[in-house]
């Protein structure tokens, strides 16, 4: 049986050797495991001014301590690299079955160093590990991929009981959007981490565990679970709006309160909002729901396009894609919007980033900056063939989208005009306008990986009033709750536990410690996590300042911060964002620049 | 005077009978508060429920429910709802 902290995978894709190690206990307490664990070994182990395509940057896959153990939504893994979009810390998180697989196989996780001259895939099974040339899945999409890898396992059960991450033709072309795919449908979306593990030639990870994973104090540990189910199974999120509508149930609720980024976020209410919303999703192209492992909300949505040039089938789309794919490049039909969103998986493209940059290449088309001849196509806002076609190009690197595929701000600055690309620290702003709602922008500016609605969501409170209601249009107190929520986050994404756990009422850092504690066997109190917490997000920060970031890149879009918004609630708002930074800096213990005082440092050990 | 009320989701059993999209114009008189509109479609005051008037989401309470309605407000009421 496995269990925490464990082993780790440590691969060399230059010599094409393993070893196996195990996690210093210490560093698992200190950093609970996944994005946490992950970033302390980035940090010790990768020069941040390193290349990030290169072969001195690696890949770091990591579940943490609750990931497989049967507590609520603990199907996820984090993807800890530097990110070849943002240049900053990535990490980026996905569920599925492939993570709880990783364990069952015998390992917490993986470390991916240099990069192999020839295409491979590496290949796990309970403890035994090999790597074999993959030149013949080279080029395919994750598809493609799944279905090669399984006809080269004889047995029919085992090749169904394989789980598969890989990346599919947008990360071998080292695309800055590319992302990594698991069980074909789920992905480590954000910030270029495809790109990385294309950079290193690895194709897939084919994995298969029979283990089994153990907890370190199973009666508490399962009166800690108990608990928390109990609060997952009567929130109302958790329990009935996210099974019956998914995600994308936020559309109408978006649009109504006027922050749905429309048109590259030049307006935020979309005429045809209904159209592309959960219910919509719902009543139209849903199959059925999916779960990840041992998830009870069952938020993804199967569905199927069933005729016409837009036919296809497939997971999602999520409401950040949908909103995105769909108001902010002007488009109110769920077929293309669901193509596009199945081609972002198949080629291997993050559908967020994606989304946004084709949105800008609208914008940019239509005040004239790209030319008709590289455009090759009508790149007019609301034309769906423009969404799929520019996708499709994206994934291929064909095209306009041999420049696109490496994200808005690039495309932008290819033609001069980097205003028009609406994200952060060359990240792409996901899909709530933060004129409209305060504490959003201040997420967005800190966040250390770029533009990010998972670092802290605050439209939890500001708008959806899950834990307290708070005003959406003041910054007064919005420091405070964006530091809360990005140090829960935090710890949420380095349990190996899906953060939609956050979205129950009453569910905070004691449900937390309680699961964790007895799924470690580490006396961890309330405030040890609380403080691991914090020490993640500022080891993060740490990173992001030796590899060159300052105050000057906690900002926003000019956009955001000056034109105001013309309809609806929040009509004649900016983000006010000079209004919440430095009470952030404050509470967090940074100076006036946004550098952490040593005082801070030495109480979160991490004094250089 | 009248306010357009929007019923999200399974809160349309609250709307008035035939209509589909949840939408629907009701007639008030001067002096009425967003509490009297729950009452008048029966929506339970103290049932968990996300209120956006004009465009601008409010907390669950007595403030929103004494909040008095003017002509053509644009009244929208979800169920408590998350994702993202």
């Amino acid at each position: 049986m496995n269990s925490w902290p464990g082993k780790l995978l440590r691969v060399d894709l230059t010599r094409g050797t393993w070893a196996v190690e195990d996690i210093d206990p210490q560093l698992a307490r200190d950093y609970i495991g996944g994005r946490g664990l992950g970033t302390k070994i980035l940090y010790d182990e990768v020069d941040p001014a390193v290349d990030p395509l290169g072969p001195d940057n690696k890949l770091i896959l990591l579940t943490g301590p609750l990931t497989a153990t049967g507590a609520p939504a603990s199907a996820r893994y984090m993807a800890i690299t530097k990110s070849p979009l943002t240049g900053a810390i990535a990490s980026s998180n996905s569920g599925g079955y492939f993570p709880a697989e990783l364990r069952y196989a015998g390992f917490n996780g993986i470390i991916l160093e240099g990069a192999s001259d020839k295409p491979v895939a590496l290949w796990i099974k309970d403890g035994e590990v090999e790597l074999k040339p993959a030149d013949d899945l080279w080029g395919k999409t994750s598809e493609e991929t799944e279905d090669a890898i399984r006809d080269q396992i004889e047995d029919d059960w085992e090749a169904k009981a394989t789980r598969i991450a890989c990346i599919g033709p947008a990360g071998e072309n080292m695309a800055r959007l590319a992302c990594i795919i698991n069980d074909t449908h789920r992905a480590a979306g954000r910030s270029g981490v495809g790109a990385v593990m294309g950079s290193k030639k690895l194709k897939a990870i084919v994995v298969r565990g029979t283990q089994g994973v153990q907890t370190a104090d199973f009666p508490e540990f399962k009166a800690a679970v108990k608990t928390a189910m109990q609060k997952l199974a009567s929130g109302p999120v958790t329990s009935q709006g996210l099974p019956t509508y998914g995600t994308a149930i936020l559309v109408n609720i978006i649009n109504e309160c006027g922050i749905l980024p429309t048109h590259n976020f030049q307006k935020g209410m979309f005429a045809g909002a209904s159209k592309i919303s959960g219910e919509s999703i719902a009543e139209n192209i849903m199959t059925r729901n999916k779960g990840c492992f041992a998830c009870s909300i069952a938020c993804a949505r199967m569905t199927v396009i069933e005729e016409g040039k837009y036919a296809g089938h497939g997971e999602g789309p999520e409401y950040e894609t949908v909103e995105l794919m769909g108001a902010d490049c002007g488009i109110d039909d769920l077929a293309p919007i669901a193509k596009a969103n199945y081609l972002c998986n198949f080629y291997g493209l993050d559908s967020i980033s994606a989304a946004c940059t084709v949105a800008t290449a609208m914008e940019l088309y239509e005040k004239g900056y790209i030319p008709r001849e590289d455009a090759g196509m009508d790149l007019s806002f609301g034309n769906p063939d423009a969404l799929v076609g520019l996708i499709e190009q994206m994934g291929k690197g064909e095209g306009l989208g041999k420049i696109a595929m490496h994200g808005s701000w690039f495309l932008a600055n290819h033609y001069g005009h980097t205003e028009l690309s609406m994200d952060v620290k060359k990240q792409e702003i996901p899909a709530y306008d933060p004129r409209g709602v305060q504490g959003m922008g201040l997420t967005y500016a800190t966040s250390n990986r770029g533009g990010c609605h998972v670092r802290g969501y605050t439209i939890a409170n500001e708008v959806l009033g899950v834990h307290e209601k708070l005003d959406p249009l003041v910054t007064e107190g919005k420091a405070a709750t964006v530091k809360v929520f990005q140090d829960l986050t935090a710890l949420v994404d380095s349990s190996g536990l899906c953060l939609f756990v956050t979205l129950t009422p009453g569910f905070g850092f004691d449900d937390m410690q309680a699961m964790i504690k007895g799924a470690t066997g580490f006396d961890y109190t309330v405030h040890e996590v609380i403080v691991a917490s914090e020490r993640i997000w500022n080891l993060e920060k740490l990173f992001n300042m030796k590899a060159g970031f300052t105050r000057a890149d906690d900002t926003l879009p000019k956009r955001l911060l000056e034109e105001p918004l013309t309809e609806g609630g929040p009509k004649g708002q900016v983000c006010r964002l000079h209004e919440m930074l430095p009470e952030y800096y404050e509470l967090r213990g940074w100076d006036e620049n946004g550098v952490p005082k040593p005082e801070l440092l030495e109480r979160l050990g991490l004094q250089a | 005077m009248e306010i357009e009320l929007k019923l999200f989701m399974m809160l349309k059993k609250y709307g008035p009978p035939h209509q589909i999209d949840g939408r629907s114009r009701m007639p008030i008189e001067p002096g009425t508060r967003f509490i009297d509109v729950l009452k008048k479609i029966g929506m339970p005051v103290e049932e968990d429920k996300i209120i956006v008037i004009n465009g601008i989401s409010h907390k669950q309470g007595d403030e929103v429910n004494a909040l008095e309605l003017k002509d053509g407000d644009i009244v929208a009421i979800f169920p408590p709802i998350a994702g993202g």
